[in-house]
């Protein structure tokens, strides 16, 4: 099981249905993946942590000439 | 042997109104423009499909009550607002065809004869309006609802509407609560799309329905809809009972 954040979608406000249990933009989720692929596809899942994880990673400075 | 229907199931919504008591045809045509594109040397003529455009004619009975067909269809002709409206063939069972249109009323006849019930009909032309992501303002889909009356602790997920596939170029829904008595709360109604009928998302929110309010609304959508689609509904309220006809069709 993975653990994905659910986005919200388009409008920021979609959320999901997943075993009975509803899950609202920003609350996580935790499901196969196979079962997460076609709601990342649409964008309403992501992985989480995948945004904090992605700002953690430092932009490679130019060298001085 | 073909399944035929007969045509005694049918509802008609128009906006805010269950319309079907007063109505007894409804006729709805698509049509695509052509453009001429034979040229010389050509043994028959060649066409090049260009706009679509669907139109309704609605057939029925002229009644005085109030929000009858009278009171309506004179406040639709001209109406700033487009009307919605729905003709649900065999109404009743959730995916059965659904009509959806956008449009503006052309024309409304009282026929009065001496030897017949006065009656009524209506000529309705799509339009897209300008509204956001209406590819198309006339088009099949599929019911989603029954349209019948659903108490305030019994509303919830309805049954998924399988199209064997999905699609990618959007859709739209249209909404009408002619009946609402739910008190004490506002109620949410949604349309839902998922791959395998077992997890949904979210496709379409309307606007909350207020308590005791009725009221209709189209929402369009762009990309992929998923192969199942099918209707939710929540409310905060804590009394009463809500009848809604919610359908949506793929472009």
């Amino acid at each position: 099981m993975t653990k994905y954040k659910v986005t919200g979608g388009d409008d920021g406000q979609s959320g999901i249905e997943f075993s009975g249990k509803r899950y609202e933009a920003g609350q996580t989720v935790e499901m196969p993946p196979k079962k997460a692929e076609w709601l990342i596809e649409i964008g309403i899942l992501e992985v989480a942590g995948k945004a904090a994880s992605e700002s953690k990673i430092e932009t490679p400075k130019a060298e001085d000439a | 042997m073909p399944t035929f229907i007969h045509g005694k199931g049918t509802k008609t919504y128009i906006d805010e109104f269950d319309l079907s008591d007063y109505f007894n045809a409804a006729d709805s045509t698509f049509s695509v423009e052509t453009a001429d594109i034979t040229s010389f040397g050509a043994s028959s003529r060649s066409f090049l499909p260009g706009l679509q455009t669907a139109t309704m004619g609605l057939t029925g009975l002229w009644s005085a009550d109030t929000d009858g067909s009278d009171e309506e269809l004179n406040a639709l002709l001209a109406n700033a607002t487009s009307p919605l409206s729905t003709v649900a063939i065999q109404a009743g069972t959730i995916g059965n065809k659904a009509i959806l249109m956008q449009s503006d009323e052309l024309t409304y006849n009282i026929s009065s004869p001496v030897s017949d019930v006065v009656s009524v009909s209506a000529d309705f032309q799509a339009t897209t309006d300008g509204t956001t992501n209406l590819t198309y303002s006339g088009q099949s889909g599929v019911q989603l609802t029954t349209g019948a009356s659903l108490a305030f602790g019994a509303l919830g997920n309805l049954a998924g509407v399988d199209n064997a596939a999905s699609s990618a170029n959007g859709g739209f829904a249209i909404l009408h609560v002619p009946t609402n008595s739910i008190g004490g709360g506002v109620t949410t109604i949604k349309v839902q799309h998922s791959a395998d009928d077992s997890t949904y998302a979210d496709l379409i929110t309307f606007s909350t329905v207020a308590a005791s309010t009725k009221t209709s609304e189209l929402k369009a959508v762009s990309g992929t809809v998923n192969r199942y689609i099918r209707a939710t509904a929540s409310t905060a309220g804590s009394s009463g009972a809500i009848t809604y006809m919610l359908s949506f069709a793929r472009f």
